[in-house]
């Protein structure tokens, strides 16, 4: 699943990256999360997850080919459209959205825009209280503009477009002809747009809407979610670019000097 | 290099590991769990009991003391002896229920026992919690047996005594019945001459002379059998069953066996962890769960980030733990809430459309 790049390509991205990481200052040895504390510069700022996950994700973008509708190996893209996904629900994909989102849009003063392109669960909306607002079912049904469904937040350069309200098929939503148009909006005005996408094995929207994405971030439950799981989304997402992988809910039950003492591989 | 999700599997189930390692050894220590028990014992001198193979008998292994075992065998095994001995030691009262006489009858069934110990001799053996009931037991054995030979001396006695009386009282009627045919004879024949060659006369005679010795034979039998049946069941018994050491209530317990003290723990010790490596190996081989980033090895996939187990503060006390770790999963989208407070939106009121 080797997915090479031209040399003329990955130059030019490294450059952009660099450019971003001096933005940002961004550091490995960021703090460590304190779980509980609602302080929300504090803790994105010492999101430790966020900040290697991101640094990963630029990576794997740097590392990744043409594809359809993506990269052509002759410019760099202005934005990145990043799909977030899972095998399964439960297992973090919505969580991970909203913190790449997040730390985005806090470390790197770029402009974020997270979308919820689940249209059975709208999490997103959910977590922020934007429950019954017009979304992305709105925009791709016609019934709203997409600045009129795009919810900005004064104090950080990030916005958030939610599931919408049109009560339609999902899979007509995600097949809609104005999505790619749409997308491209996005990414027009803002520097990354997170779109949370449905559970891979529960909708079949996800492989749809992932090949819209220039890159896709699959998230599994440590301990949850199996190998034979994760080998079905990867082919179901056989035409998506997948980024790579995130780890979620990671926990280790060894002790630490049992750790240190084996040498254990992380 | 050992694969950590093969040491992350020991960790995770680790309580239930542990718990054939603790359970097994703990199961067998309950059962072969051995109170201190006293013993006592007792041995007696024995002859051939009556009614039993003969003294001289063909069989040399079965010797007297043999002969008595199985004598007293076959009495431990009737209730009614048991039960007496039971009253005897004061296991039980005699006017006890039914149920409690049973019971205390059973308990002496398992605590005597009855071994050779040499051609004559018997030890008669009784193991209790305590020694003084242990010594009380084997003390009421002996008793109880003795009464019994005793009584089965007495009565065998009386049998003879009745036996010689009867055959005394026939031959005494027989006497007289030939004393009447000889003088009914002299009186028929009143000339006879009785030093003479009358063969009809001596033969008579000589009869009577004959019933009179038998009557005198079986009357001196008579008088033994009654002399040895007034001389006291004790002289009787002592023919049969005499005690040589009285019991004495033992000093110190018994001794617990070597494989029962150590050997069974161990034993089980061993089995439970066995059976705790066992249930780890085929946890861990069928664990296919994505922990790490050997778990995907071969899929060509990088791993962007570990994203850690975001669990609620209050869930770590018991969470820590493996019986508990069940709870922090139950705090509903505990994670997702974490990572809501740290985005720059967190309330509706911060937004504008």
């Amino acid at each position: 699943m080797s997915r090479g790049v031209d040399s003329g390509t990955r130059a030019e991205l490294q450059e952009a990256i660099r450019e971003i990481e001096g933005m940002a200052g961004l550091t490995e040895a960021t703090p460590r999360l304190r779980v509980g504390r609602p302080s929300a510069a504090v803790a994105a700022q010492q999101s430790p997850f966020a900040a290697r996950g991101f640094k990963s994700v630029r990576g794997g973008v740097a590392d990744a080919g043409p594809r359809p509708g993506g990269f052509d190996g002759e410019s760099l893209p202005r934005a990145l459209a990043i799909g977030i996904t899972s095998p399964n629900y439960k297992d973090g994909k919505t969580t991970m959205a909203i913190s790449l989102a997040s730390c985005l849009a806090h470390d790197f003063s770029a402009q974020v825009m997270l979308v919820d392109a689940d249209f059975q669960t709208h999490s997103v909306g959910n977590e922020y209280g934007l429950q019954g607002r017009p979304g992305l079912s709105d925009v791709l049904d016609g019934t709203a503009t997409l600045p009129a469904v795009v919810n900005r937040f004064r104090q950080a350069p990030m916005t958030v477009v939610t599931a919408g309200s049109v009560a339609g098929d999902p899979a007509r939503l995600a097949r809609s002809e104005r999505l790619p148009s749409v997308i491209d909006q996005m990414k027009d005005s803002n520097g990354f747009v997170v779109m949370d996408l449905p559970a891979t094995l529960k909708s079949m929207n996800a492989p749809v809407i992932a090949n819209r994405c220039d890159g896709v971030i699959v998230v599994v439950r440590a301990g949850k979610t199996t190998r034979r799981d994760l080998e079905r989304v990867l082919e179901l997402l056989q035409d998506a670019n997948i980024i790579g992988v995130v780890i979620n809910r990671q926990h280790s039950n060894v002790p630490g000097w049992i750790d240190r003492l084996l040498a254990l591989p992380r | 290099m050992i694969p950590r999700k093969l040491v992350e599997t020991a960790f995770r189930r680790l309580w239930v590991a542990l718990l054939p390692v603790l359970a097994v050894p703990a199961l067998v220590l309950l059962l072969v769990h051995h109170t201190s028990l006293y013993e006592s014992t007792g041995t007696a001198w024995v002859s051939r009991p009556p009614n039993t193979t003969p003294a001289g008998s063909l069989d040399p292994a079965n010797t007297p003391a043999k002969a008595q075992v199985q004598v007293i065998a076959d009495l431990l095994a009737t209730g009614s002896f048991r039960e007496s001995v039971a009253i005897e030691a004061g296991l039980t009262g005699g006017d006890a229920p039914r149920g409690e006489l049973d019971a205390a009858a059973d308990a002496v069934a398992k605590a005597v026992a009855v071994v050779v110990v040499g051609p004559n001799l018997v030890a008669i053996k009784a193991s209790a919690a305590t020694g003084e009931q242990a010594q009380k037991l084997a003390a009421a054995m002996l008793a109880r047996y003795q009464a019994r030979a005793a009584a089965d001396n007495t009565r065998e006695l009386q049998t003879v005594v009745d036996y010689f009386t009867k055959q005394a009282g026939l031959a005494q009627d027989e006497l007289a019945k030939t004393r009447a045919s000889l003088a009914a004879y002299l009186k028929a024949h009143p000339g006879v001459d009785k030093a003479g060659t009358d063969t009809d006369y001596l033969a008579i005679q000589a009869r009577a002379d004959a019933q009179a010795k038998t009557v005198d034979k079986l009357s001196q039998s008579l008088q033994d059998a009654q002399l040895q049946a007034a001389a006291g069941s004790a002289t009787a018994r002592d023919t049969t069953f005499e005690v040589q050491d009285q019991p004495r209530v033992p000093s110190a317990a018994l001794g617990v066996p070597a494989s029962k003290r150590l050997g069974y723990p161990a034993a089980g010790l061993f089995l439970g962890i066995v059976i705790a490596v066992v249930y780890l190996y085929l946890a861990y081989r069928a664990d296919h769960s994505i922990r790490s980033k050997d778990d995907l090895a071969g899929l060509g996939l990088p791993v962007l980030g570990y994203v850690p187990n975001l669990r609620p503060r209050e869930a770590r006390l018991l969470g820590g733990y493996t019986p508990f770790r069940w709870i922090a999963p139950l705090r509903k989208d505990y994670g997702r809430k974490v990572a809501a407070s740290i985005s720059p939106i967190p309330e509706e009121k911060r937004l504008a459309s």
